[in-house]
Formats: C-alpha cells, structure tokens, sequence
C-alpha cells in the first residue's frame, strides 16, 4: 500500500488513531520519494529523515496532545521557488546552484507552523520560465502516465511527484497557468487562488503583478484543505489582501441546481485538441445532469491574452532578473574585468537561454521608443481582459473551460518555439491577468493521457468554484485514476 | 507593419539588459524576437481608445507600516552566500584602477 496515494483526511485518522507514527509515514514516503525518482526526477532536495527529525518529533508530540492540525505529520513536496532558510533554493536556474536560503518564505513558514512535513524541494522551469519544466538547468521532470513526455510546468516536479504518488501533495506558484497547467497535465488537482490571496513573500520572483502560490492536490477537498493554512493577509507582502485566511465549506453545496455555468466557444475549437475537448464537454454534460445549466458568453479572443500576457510578464521577468548581479549571492565569473558593468555582464551570462530571452524582451517591449506600442497597449487590453470578466459574472456564476489545449507533450518536441510556454497557456492567460481564481480538475483521459478542466470564478470566489468543483469530483472517478507504473 | 530585429538590436538589447549572448544564442534569438513582435502586435487589432492601463488588480494603495526598527539580518548572515567576501564586504573584481589609469 502507497502511503502517497492517500488524502489528507485519511491520512489524519491513521496519524490520530495511532495505526501509524508520523516517523513511520515519512519514512514511508521518503522510500517512495527514492525509488521513484531515478524515472520521474520530480525532486532537486530531499531532506534525509535525520535533517526531517525535528518536524517529525514535533509533530508527534502535537498528535499525542491533541494538538494537531489538518496537517500535522503529513509529508509533502514545495517548489523550489520557495525560500526554505538554511536549505538550497535554486529556482531550477544553475546561478542559484550554491544559494543557501538566508530566510523563509511565508506559505513554508505556515506549513512548518501547522506541522506539515516538507520532504523535499522539487523541480520547475528554470525562474518558472514556461510550461513543462523543459527549461529547468537540472533537466526536465517525467510525466508519470508516460515518461516520454513532460509532466506540464512550471510547477512540474509538484505535479509529477503527485500524480506519480510520491508524496500526498505539492505546493507550488502560478503565474499563468503554473499549477493549473501541470494539474491538467498529470491528471491531479491544482487551485490557484486570487491575486493577493497567498503571499508572494520569499517566492523567488516571476511576474511581480500575478504570481501565486497554491497546492497541487489529489482532490478538491485537499486543495481546500491546504488553502486554509496558506492563505490569509500578510504583512511581508505590500500586494497582500487584507482577508483573513480561505474557510472553505465544502459540504454547504450538494448539487449544482441553480448553477449558471458560463462556456465560449474560442475556448472549446481551433488550437484544441479534439479529444480534449471532448472530455471537457462530456464533463459539463455530467454537471447539467447535477443541475446545473449551461449559457454560451462573449469573451474576447483568447490570443490576445496570451499577447498581453507575453507583454507584461516578460517585462516585468527583465526587472526581477536584474537584482541578479553574482556579487551578494548565486554564482559568479572570476574573469578580468574593465569596469563594473563588465562584472554584471559576465556574471548575468551564466542565465539559461530561456531566462535571457524573456529577459531581453521585456527590455525591447519597454525601451524607450517602444513603450507605448507595447507596454501601455498590453496594459491597456489588460483592462478590456477584466471588463470582459466583469461582464459575464453578471450572468453566470463561473467560467469552464479545458485547461490546456493539449494533453502533455514528448519531452523536446516544443524547445525551439519561442513562445511556447505562452501557447501552452493559452486558455489561461486571461484569468490570470484579471488575477482572478481558478482551480483544475481531472476529466478522464484522452490518448491514454489525462485531460483537465478548469472552473474560474469572479475575484475572491475560491469557495464557489472549490465547491463546484467538489460536487463534480463526488460525483464523478476520474481524480480516482492512476498511472499504471507508478502504483 | 511587423517589426523585423536585425543583429544591431539584439547587440543593443544585449547592453541595456547586461546580459552576453553567445554566436550561436544571438543567431537563433534574433529571428525568434522578430516572431514574438509579430505574434504580439496583433493587440493592435484592439481598440483601446480612452481604455485606462491596468498595472495592478488588487486596488490596494499606498500600503504603510510604522517606521520602526525591528530585527533584521547581521552581518554575517547577510554574507552568508557571498561568492567572495574580505573583512565584512563584498568583494568583486577591483575595476576602479583601471579608469584611474585611463583618465
């Protein structure tokens, strides 16, 4: 029996009941991590169950006084997006290689704190830079439903070591499609929040105006679950909401009756796989027989989205990446230099082409001459993006789509199309502009390989599309389905 | 109208970004940034006239904390990941000395 298969609640009444110590589920899950890593590569650290000792203890003793959380003694997986203090934080980009974390972040500092026990940091696209984790400078992760192909990303090494049951869950970062995208792509559970809703602090830096930091789960119920412990206002974080954390009521919807679902046929053809699609629709077939009904809207083309996406967050990766000068910390070139701006030169040439690419193009879309041609329209059309969503939350209650437009590539099949990352975020890109939530889930298979679908609700409606999305997966098997080799 | 980059932009963007592109990364980047203008201009298609520029989606302003002095790293912390460090500062390849000598 895989302890990584369970949910978090069974894995409570096992902890709570004594039928297992917290020492011997790690230990558990730790084996998994190992033996499955040599094919999946979700991992970059593990933490040995040595270095784990303390959190374990101290969530031993929380158990036997009856002092436990949702999550205390339950083994996990973070990015390694997330400053973890005193441990190796690389953001899968070889100039962090030698960084030791000199602070923590606040979604690990709150897992620590409700006693979850993170056994390892795991792989990503190198700065979260695309959607497959082909970027990251350690190689790329494996889809365990086929190890040919890439498990989605950024938020990869997560997904995979979900949905390869190496651990119960993942916490990962969105900027656009990031936990979504990899969810869809290995047949899990990703929710990302609103903007503001989990803080940014101690996240290695992306797209400043819409990163986010949410759980890859293996149901809504644990999505949900983890939100509560990493959410909530925090004063590190000037973009912070000011709300208390997320309190999910799951059980408060049964069924979907009086549900007014919102579909755009943009977001259904064209660039969709047709067997994507096709589970999608079969899935909104199951939610109209739960009660819900089905109302085609007006929304802006998808595409343009992706533009305005491209855009912003390109120009704001050229301002993040260029803190990184390899004088107060990461790697740096010993070479002979003439000036100072030959020390940042040399040093910043160690970046992966990747990182340089979107670097450099936000430097052109923000240059001068060029700002108002790209950046102010982008901004612009950002503004129309939210109008568009504000207009259609006034007839329906939440907006379903695929969440990627195809099931999960052969790993190497998309590295020389410079947008690729961007296109596979496609269906994405529009709700993370407006900052708005959205959370995936499994619908089946297509080609042998998982298909999801996401639900996306009005800013700060985490709870009705959690609870849209719950009443499906209780109606439904498919976050049931397991990879056959990754038992 | 699409923008076509010439190898003089990309050696232009290689400076105001401080970043160096091999041969070989200028060769492939420099068609590649022509196809991302191009894909991107399509916003022109979009009519924002009078439309306001969204730059955040929170609508949160002016977020203030009281200027007090709280705990922050010490010194040797703050040094913790330098490449290379002397006597408290860090330390970079000494660059100053050669425009003296030019001047």
């Amino acid at each position: 029996m895989n302890l990584a298969r369970k949910t978090i609640p069974e894995l409570r009444t096992m902890l709570d009941s004594k039928e297992i110590s917290v020492r011997e589920l790690t230990n558990s899950i730790l084996q998994q991590v190992q033996q499955k890593d040599g094919d999946l590569k979700s991992f970059l650290t593990i933490f040995s169950e040595k270095e784990l000792s303390p959190a374990i203890d101290a969530a031993q003793k929380a158990i036997d006084e009856g002092k436990a959380t949702d999550l205390t003694g339950i083994p996990c997986s973070v990015k390694d997006i997330f400053n973890m203090v005193g441990t190796r934080t690389t953001a899968s980009a070889k100039i962090l290689d030698n960084y030791i974390a000199p602070y923590e972040s606040t979604v690990t500092s709150r897992l620590k704190n409700a006693g979850a026990i993170i056994v390892g940091k795991v792989n990503m696209d190198a700065w979260a830079h695309g959607s497959s984790t082909e970027t990251s400078d350690y190689g790329p992760s494996h889809n365990p439903w086929d190890i040919t192909r890439h498990p989605g990303g950024s938020s990869g090494g997560s997904a995979s070591s979900v949905a390869g049951g190496q651990v119960p869950y993942s916490v990962g970062t969105e900027t656009a499609g990031s936990i979504r995208g990899p969810a869809a792509a290995t047949g899990i559970t990703g929710f990302k929040g609103t903007y503001g809703r989990v803080s940014r602090y101690g996240v290695i830096a992306m797209g400043s105006s819409l990163d986010s930091p949410g759980p890859l789960t293996r149901t809504v119920e644990d999505a949900a679950t983890i939100m509560k412990y990493i959410s909530g206002h925090d004063a590190h974080d000037g973009t912070s909401i000011q709300e208390s954390a997320l309190n999910i009521d799951l059980s408060a919807r049964k069924d979907l009756k009086g549900l007014k679902i919102g579909i755009s046929n943009d977001y259904f053809s064209g660039a969709i796989q047709p067997g994507v699609s096709a589970r999608v629709k079969e899935a909104l077939e199951v939610m109209k027989s739960l009660g819900a009904e089905i109302r085609e809207v007006e929304m802006l083309n998808p595409e343009y989205a992706v533009a305005v996406y491209t855009i912003v967050c390109r120009s704001e990766v050229s301002s993040n990446l260029a803190r990184y000068t390899g004088t107060r910390y990461g790697t740096f070139k010993n070479d002979p230099v003439q000036t100072v701006y030959d020390v940042f030169m040399n040093n910043r040439s160690i970046f992966g082409f990747e990182a340089k690419r979107r670097s450099m193009t936000g430097s052109y879309v923000l240059s001068k001459g060029y700002y108002d041609k790209y950046y102010r329209k982008a901004q612009q059309v950002r503004t129309l993006i939210r109008q568009d969503y504000d207009k259609i939350f006034q007839d329906v209650d939440v907006f379903i789509s695929p969440t990627l437009p195809n099931i999960a590539e052969v790993i190497g099949d998309a590295l020389n199309n410079p947008l690729f990352g961007e296109m596979a975020d496609l269906l994405i890109c529009a709700s993370a502009m407006a900052g708005i939530p959205g959370i995936s889930v499994p619908v089946g298979l297509t080609e042998n390989m998982p298909v999801g679908m996401q639900i996306i609700g009005p800013a700060k409606a985490e709870e009705r599309i959690a609870q849209v999305a719950h009443v499906y997966q209780t109606a439904t098997e498919f976050h049931k389905l397991v990879p056959a080799n990754y038992e | 109208m699409s923008t076509i980059i010439t190898q003089d932009d990309i050696k232009h963007l290689e400076k105001i970004s401080m970043i160096r592109l091999s041969d070989e990364e200028r060769n492939t980047f420099t068609p590649q940034l022509t196809s991302i203008l191009e894909y991107v201009e399509k916003l022109g298609e979009v009519d924002t006239k009078d439309v306001p520029e969204t730059t955040q989606v929170t609508g949160i302003v002016n977020v203030l904390r009281e200027d007090e002095v709280k705990p922050t790293f010490t010194q040797e912390q703050a040094l913790a990941n330098a490449p290379e460090q002397e006597r408290g500062y860090f330390k970079i390849r000494g660059s100053l000395k050669n425009i003296a000598a030019d001047a």
